[in-house]
């Protein structure tokens, strides 16, 4: 009483309570004090400014009203609380219904109790009819099995899940849509039911699916155009090596040669070609397998033709790890093509080395070297570090290979001196 | 008796430059345009060698080869893939890829006749 009125005690007695809570004062008549009265939640200034309930009732002696007994309770807490919960409610409400994501909350039947307006503007229904398993009336019969089976299977376990599945829009559209659910717990720890968010992704499908034939195509075209380009140049190698190998005079011979190197330029530009047109498709490391890296070494030095230069394979420790295969041949083909082309006719060493966690792969010609100045340029696109008149080639090689030893987590380096040859290392993680 | 080699190859150019590189070696050789030809030729006498294309009209290099496994006949009959296609071959085949060098072609047919 003290608090609510900041009158004392000693001091009410005698005083009037409507004098005493005079923010009261207004809905305590005469009448309600003496007939009796419950009122809630009143507002009142007194020591503070709350509510508080206010219960009046006469005390009567034969019918003659002598007093009464008033009962004031501070209800301001509760009252604030409450006012406090529904604004959040409220504000969680206008987020949710401004999310652009479609959301659902069911509760521990499976039964969803809560679309946001996002939803219902999607689907064109009333929260009415979505509510419980209205919604999926909306959704593409064919997709409703796998839908259902997701959705309920995932509850069962009370997991995670993500579906995707066709719902109608409120245009008669069908539309594609990645549902993801989490199980919602209530503030004791209890599983309460899901809550989902939806977002429409038919546009992405579609883009994903053109870009797939577009990708389709592409491969397609490539794969001709290789088969194309290649046929021809059997015949003229075959014949010009035939020519090489019966010998004529020296006029005819030197002729035979240029020809020799036109098919050889010829093919290095075409592989180098469809390399390019590779690359545009990724040089990433797709095919990880596990094989021994020096037995695959070991076939790509024995594919080599040894004409122009000896290629020799070093003893190499057995090299397990997991890479991709064709991608490794690449590098490794790579790289000794360069040791023969610039290795001055002499021998290239190859050798595979272990180093714990890593293996090299070391491939070393004792050929012309490169000029420090050239060595960091040499592994741009388009770059050689001498000039294209006397060396074929499109410069895309050690390019290439650095992008796929890249996307393997390796890395490549140059060791080399002008006129002492170079040492190209191939760093490749386990 | 000089071992007869089958060349399966649609490319003219191609079949007569191996032809003749493979007759000048010293073997017999038998032509077919695509492999349904090929099972014609292999019908009438059975080759130490099949050099076969993969791209062919008709019947691919891949069918022939397969069908040829299923034939008791051919099926211990070595097979030289020689091939201008990107397709990553069987790896339990020997593969060439088109333009081979002589020596490369030559060391790799006597090595599957031996």
């Amino acid at each position: 009483m003290e608090r609510l009125s900041r009158v004392a005690r000693g001091r009410a007695i005698g005083q009037d309570v409507r004098a005493l809570f005079a923010s009261l004062a207004p809905a305590l008549d005469a009448d309600a004090l003496s007939s009796g009265v419950s009122l809630r939640q009143l507002p009142f200034a007194g020591a503070k400014n709350g509510f508080c309930d206010f219960s009046a009732a006469p005390l009567q002696l034969d019918g003659n009203v002598y007093g009464g007994v008033c009962l004031l309770r501070d209800v301001t807490e509760q009252v604030e609380t409450r006012r406090r919960i529904a604004e959040t409610e409220s504000r969680f409400r206008n987020m949710a219904d401004a999310s652009p994501v479609l959301l659902w909350m069911s509760g521990l039947d499976g039964l969803c109790t809560f679309f946001n307006r996002t939803w219902l503007e999607f689907t064109g229904r009333s929260l009415e009819q979505e509510i419980g398993i209205g919604w999926s009336e909306g959704v593409h019969f064919q997709d409703f099995q796998s839908c259902m089976d997701g959705y309920l299977a995932a509850f069962a376990r009370r997991e995670r899940f993500a579906i995707e599945y066709r719902l109608r829009r409120h245009d008669g559209e069908y539309r594609w849509i990645f549902d993801q659910g989490v199980p919602r717990y209530a503030p004791d720890g209890s599983f309460a039911g899901y809550i989902g968010s939806c977002v429409d992704i038919t546009d992405r499908r579609r883009l994903a699916e053109d870009l797939q034939q577009q990708v389709r195509g592409r491969d397609e075209f490539i794969s001709i155009a290789a088969h194309e380009l290649r046929t021809p140049l059997m015949p003229m190698r075959i014949a010009v090596d035939l020519l090489l190998q019966k010998g004529a005079d020296a006029e005819l011979r030197a002729r035979v040669e240029m020809l020799d190197q036109a098919v050889s330029r010829q093919t290095e530009t075409i592989e180098a070609l469809l390399d390019l047109s590779r690359i545009n498709a990724g040089l990433t490391a797709n095919d990880v397998e596990p094989f021994d890296l020096d037995e695959v070494v070991g076939q790509v030095v024995a594919r080599f033709d040894r004409r122009s230069a000896p290629v020799v394979m070093a003893a190499s420790p057995r090299s397990p790890g997991s890479w991709d295969r064709g991608k490794v041949e690449r590098v490794v083909s790579n790289l000794v093509t360069n040791g023969v082309k610039y290795g001055d006719g002499r021998p290239v060493e190859v050798a595979v080395e272990d180093h714990g966690a890593r293996v090299h792969l070391v491939v070393r010609d004792q050929g012309i070297g490169i000029a420090p100045a050239d060595q960091a340029r040499i592994f741009e696109r388009f770059e050689r570090a001498v000039s294209e008149r006397n060396f074929g080639g499109l410069g895309l090689g050690l390019w290439i290979s650095r992008q796929i030893v890249a996307a393997h987590g390796g890395s490549i380096f140059v060791d080399s001196q002008p006129g002492a040859g170079s040492t190209f290392t191939v760093e490749l993680p386990l | 008796v000089r071992p007869l080699i089958l060349i399966v190859e649609d490319d003219l150019p191609i079949r007569e430059s191996l032809r003749d590189l493979l007759v000048e070696e010293g073997y017999r050789v038998s032509e077919a345009d695509h492999g349904a030809q090929a099972l014609e030729r292999l019908a009438e006498e059975t080759p130490a060698l099949v050099i076969v294309d993969l791209w062919m009209p008709v019947m691919t290099g891949g069918e022939l080869i397969e069908r040829m496994r299923a034939e008791p006949r051919w099926a211990p009959v070595p097979v030289l893939v020689l091939t201008a296609a990107n397709d990553e071959a069987d790896p339990a085949l020997t593969t060439l890829r088109k333009p081979v060098g002589l020596e490369t072609l030559l060391a790799a047919v006597s090595a599957k006749l031996k």
